[in-house]
């Protein structure tokens, strides 16, 4: 028993390897290659200095009758500086700035960072019924960022001031993030662009930390606007009104930033890639079809593009919708773009692609879009994805609970599942029975332990779920009492947990929306997945705890109530332990006002304890009657 | 003799059988006043579990045991998980028995005290005088009281390691009377590495080491050099000078044997737990009270409503009166190790029954005896109430608990003030009688 145990413990860590293995194989050609790129590097060197700017659009109608829009901005900068500094692994220096933002490029520049990504997002992606989206985001603000090889202690100042000037960079409160929710998790969050394995594998490098309680309003659309070569005043920011986005079911903005390259296949020439990106979830059925517009879906049709753009794109993802039967696009694509292994392989996507440079010079009219559904929409069970994971307090009261996980695998083979949970100190885990039940089931690959204030938790666990199957893990816990001070305002509304991360390796592309490789310089590259294994990283709900609280109208009575009963304690303990007991003549001069209270006392039969008695000088008499009737009991 | 084996049978058939009923003994293991941070079973497991993981324990902020304790409940859980009742419960029967065999020494040292101090005692103070036969049946009742007292009942069936730590008071309170410096020295280091506070123990059991081996009532068998005459000398005060010496070198050895104990155990913690962290996340968590979960003392609501910039002060001064009040009390009458809640950062139910029974003699001098009763019953009937009021149902808030807790802290100050005053007040009626006048007029008995 006790070997089959070791031996499963000894092939989920195998299986640990083999996900990082993979999760680096989109880039392990091109690093292998980069080897050679630094060899021959002075045999071919490009001196030219080179940025692009592309903006592209996605528009996918999801068969729950909701309509997903992702916006993405690709801006690429390449130069011998910045090449020789990434492939050195030193700290990027920016100048002559051309698309790529200034206000970013500077931080970037400051922090030793290689590569940066953030999320601001609001609302959850529901992937039972939506699908993988193109990049997972987790309700909230989540920031995960690869520094440049340097001292821990150097990294750790450069996270801290970085958060702070992203914070203000884009109005969030990113600021929150310290030391107590930052993390550097071992294999869930690989560099997605180049990197070399003796750096990827080092998780030192990274920092990770989500703020689960962020909103996301028109503050932090304005900065992340800015940040564009053209502004919102053309091209495909021009469409993004904030009614629109902040009335949808999910909307997500995102800044990733990280080492590219620039020739797909080969990958000798490194660039610094900057994505801005906007995901939205929308529904406006009308008349009960799932038609839209685009005018429709942002309220306002496409007027222009950005003239900094090489390349300005829409696609309408119409994969099963090849022959028009489902839905019609009135104005008819340029070209419809088939990309995969062929009809029914896994890969098989179809775009209808609009060159909007080309549409718009061509005609001077606005480009609005529609589909048109041939019948109403049906609301019918939609069958999701492989791998769905769901999260959950179990228990009651504010002593303790459990934080629930069912990972569920409707495919049909068994999955290796990296599950990562970043929790705040004030909750207390307790592990072992979480792991007593599933031994052989689950390998702990990393697990920090909080310590109060300073350090939250860090759990990562390979899972195996089975072939349609699913997976429960639990991890109790128990709530801490904090400080009346360390409770948010509206204390009793409760705290957010930051989603947990679920990463893993999908055996077929079939679900999958997009995969960013190394190579995927475009928002198609990233459409057009390859057949074969692939890497997929979801994000659970955000959780909500109540902690019990303190009262916090009454710290002075609290205060002075403990200390007089530890008052009560010093004072006759002191008398009774440095004093001796003597007997003293009563002196006949007793004031009214002594008797009178000695009187009520005694018609309360309270007697006031020795201490008090002590404190009082003498002031009291004992009788000592009491004691001497009762001693014959002691004989 | 068939009635202690009768008691020690239904206290520890008591114990296995709360152990085994499978509710019971979570809701009970769950319970704040009986399981808190430092002495949890459910934190020891944790703490095993994680260690096997290869992850360090004592840089987390859950395991707050000693390495040892760790090293040991590693061993049990592994290896040994269906003994770790029997293993309790047996420690639990055996701390009873100390406790009897260290009241009876107690009774011994009383009685020869009274027996020396006889000449000296007032003519009217015969009804105070203590006899054999009723210390004889107060060593009984000490076992029983500890056995079946529902605290230490409830405290074992959690798997305390408080059960632990009770052990070791009870062996170094009878090292202690036994006057065995040594072995005294070497349990207080031991009890003192378990959990910083006894270490207080070390000026009482110092004093009661000299008393002892200065007093020629116990010197019929001892090792000591001999001391013909000696008695009247004694009497006298002035000890001779070879006796002296005597007693010095042993106070000696004891501390010897204290800092020597301590010293090893802390070299093989480190060893074990692979560095110093251990003293902070130990040490440093008993003395610094960052968790403020609730529990039957006072610090974890003082500690949540202070105000930042105070808490350092206000630490200091607790943890000062906690010494003061640990250190002087025993000091005085030297077998009352007592830990009242009040004084320690995380307290249970359980240590502070240690060993109060062994006071019978002053019980008649008790005057609150009822009202602290109540006190007592009260507040241990209402924690529970209150706390699910305010954590389970809502229908409460922390105040309402913390009430429950002002209201025990002050029923056990009362009582272990109470319980001094009849000490010294015993001490009084013994030499000068019980006669509450002075040349025929009314007087008081006051503290100058």
């Amino acid at each position: 028993m006790l070997i089959s145990i070791n031996n499963m413990a000894v092939v989920l860590r195998l299986t640990a390897l083999l996900i990082l293995l993979v999760s680096f194989s989109s880039f392990a050609y091109s690093t292998s290659n980069n080897n050679a790129a630094i060899d021959s590097k002075c045999s071919k060197e490009t001196q030219t200095d080179e940025s692009s700017f592309s903006e592209e659009l996605l528009v996918r109608p999801l068969p729950s009758g909701h309509v997903h829009s992702h916006f993405e901005f690709t801006t690429k900068w390449s130069n011998p500086s910045i090449k020789s500094s990434l492939e050195s692994y030193h700290d990027l220096k920016l100048s002559h700035y051309d698309l790529f933002p200034r206000a970013l490029g500077e931080v970037v520049e400051k922090y030793h960072v290689r590569e940066l990504h953030l999320t601001l997002t609001q609302g959850l992606w529901r992937h039972h019924k939506w699908g993988y989206p193109v990049a997972d985001a987790p309700p909230g603000a989540t920031l995960w960022v690869w520094f440049n090889p340097a001292p821990k202690n150097v990294l750790d100042d450069a996270w801290r001031d970085l958060v702070n000037a992203l914070s203000g960079l884009f109005c969030a409160s990113l600021n929150f993030i310290d030391g107590s929710n930052t993390a550097s998790p071992e294999l869930s969050y690989r560099p997605s662009g180049l990197a070399q394995p003796w750096y990827a594998s080092n998780s030192s490098y990274l920092r990770v930390a989500a703020l689960a309680r962020e909103n996301v309003c028109t503050e932090n659309l304005t900065p992340w606007k800015k940040l564009l070569p053209c502004d919102t005043k053309a091209g495909l920011a021009s469409v993004l009104y904030p009614s629109p986005l902040y009335s949808a079911h999910y909307h997500s903005l995102g800044v990733h930033l990280r080492p590219s390259c620039q020739d797909p296949g080969a990958c000798t020439r490194p660039q610094l890639e900057l994505v801005l990106s906007v995901s939205l979830v929308q529904q406006r059925l009308q008349e009960g079809r799932q038609d839209f517009t685009l005018r429709g879906l942002y309220s306002s049709p496409i007027f222009s593009v950005c003239p900094m753009a090489y390349k300005s794109m829409l696609y309408v993802d119409v994969t099963g919708n090849e022959d028009g039967r489902t839905f019609s696009l009135s104005p008819p694509p340029s070209e419809v773009v088939t990309r995969g292994a062929g009809l029914g392989s896994a890969s098989h996507r179809v775009f209808a692609v609009y060159d909007l440079q080309e549409t718009l010079s061509s005609s001077r009219d606005a480009l609005n879009v529609a589909a048109r559904y041939a019948k109403r929409h049906t609301y019918a069970h939609v069958s999701g994805p492989p791998l769905v994971a769901t999260r959950y307090i179990a228990g009651y009261g504010q002593e303790g609970g459990s934080i629930r996980v069912v990972l569920s695998n409707s495919g049909s083979e068994d999955l290796s599942v990296v599950y990562l949970e970043l929790l705040p100190w004030y909750l207390r885990l307790y592990l072992h029975t979480a792991h007593e039940t599933g031994q052989g089931e689950r390998y702990l690959s990393q697990f920090v332990g909080a310590r109060d204030r300073e350090q939250g938790w860090v759990y990562e666990a390979v899972v195996r779920v089975p072939a349609r199957g699913s997976t429960e893990l639990s991890l109790p816990f128990t709530r801490a009492l904090l400080k009346w001070l360390e409770y948010p305002p509206d204390a009793n509304h409760g705290f957010y947990l930051p989603a947990a991360t679920v990463s893993a390796v999908l055996p077929t592309a079939r679900n999958i929306t997009a995969a960013t490789a190394a190579d995927t310089g475009s928002l198609l590259d990233k459409l057009s997945v390859r057949e074969g294994e692939q890497l997929v990283r979801l994000y659970t709900e955000t959780l909500l705890v109540t902690l019990p609280t303190p009262d916090f109208s009454m710290p002075y009575n609290v205060i002075c109530l403990a200390c007089t009963v530890v008052a009560l304690a010093f004072g006759p303990i002191h008398n009774i332990t440095t004093k001796r007991l003597v007997l003293k003549k009563i002196q006949p001069s007793e004031s009214f006002a002594s008797t009178v209270s000695g009187k009520v006392r005694r018609l309360f039969g309270f007697k006031v304890d020795v201490g008090a008695e002590a404190d009082e000088g003498a002031a009291k008499t004992d009788t000592c009657a009491a004691g001497t009737d009762a001693a014959p009991v002691a004989t | 003799m068939r009635g202690m084996v009768l008691l020690y049978a239904v206290a520890a058939l008591l114990r296995l059988w709360l152990m085994n009923s499978a509710t019971l003994a979570t809701a009970i293991s769950s319970r704040v006043e009986v399981s808190t941070p430092l002495n949890s079973w459910l934190r020891v497991k944790e703490g095993v579990y994680l260690q096997s993981q290869g992850v360090a324990v004592y840089s987390g902020g859950v395991f707050h045991e000693s390495p040892i304790t760790l090293f040991l409940g590693g061993i049990f859980i592994r290896s040994w998980g269906w003994w770790v009742q029997v293993v309790f419960i047996t420690c639990d029967l055996l701390t009873a028995f100390l406790l009897s065999r260290a009241a009876m020494a107690y009774a011994n040292k009383l009685l020869g005290e009274q027996h020396t101090e006889a000449p000296r005692y007032a003519p009217d103070s015969r009804p105070l005088l203590l006899s054999a036969a009723s210390l004889a049946g107060a060593t009984k009742d000490v076992a029983a009281a500890y056995l079946l007292c529902p605290y230490t009942v409830l405290s074992c069936t959690a798997l305390t390691t408080t059960t632990l730590h009770n052990l070791v008071l009870a062996s170094l309170l009878l090292a202690m009377l036994k006057g065995r410096a040594v072995l005294f020295g070497a349990l207080v280091a031991l009890a003192t590495y378990q959990a910083v506070y006894p270490v207080v123990l070390l000026v009482p059991g110092l004093i009661a080491l000299y008393q002892y081996h200065a007093d020629p009532y116990h010197h019929n068998c001892a090792s000591a050099p001999p001391l013909p005459d000696s008695s009247k000398e004694v009497r006298s005060g002035a000890l001779r000078p070879a006796l002296q010496d005597h007693c010095v070198r042993i106070l000696c050895r004891s501390l010897v044997s204290f800092v020597v104990t301590a010293a090893l155990l802390l070299l093989v913690s480190a060893e074990i737990a692979g560095g110093w962290d251990f003293l902070e996340a130990t040490y440093g968590f008993i003395l610094s009270a960052p968790d403020l979960t609730p529990n039957i003392g006072l610090f974890w609501y003082f500690f949540t409503e202070m105000f930042e910039h105070f808490r350092l002060f206000f630490l200091a001064v607790f943890q000062l009166n906690a010494v003061i009040f640990q250190s002087i009390y025993p000091c005085h009458a030297p077998t009352h190790v007592t830990h009242p809640p009040m004084s320690r950062t995380y307290p249970c139910h359980a240590p502070f029954h240690v060993t109060h029974p062994p006071m019978s003699r002053t019980y008649p001098f008790l005057r609150q005896s009822f009202l602290v009763g109540c006190m007592l019953v009260a507040s241990s009937v209402l924690g529970p109430i209150m706390y699910n009021q305010w954590i389970f149902s809502g229908a409460a808030n922390a105040n309402f608990y913390f009430a429950v807790t002002l209201a025990f802290n002050t029923a056990q100050i009362f009582l272990v003030t109470d319980l001094l005053f009849g000490h010294v007040k015993r001490q009084h009626l013994l030499y000068n009688g019980s006669s509450m006048t002075i040349e025929g007029k009314p007087a008081r008995l006051t503290l100058e």
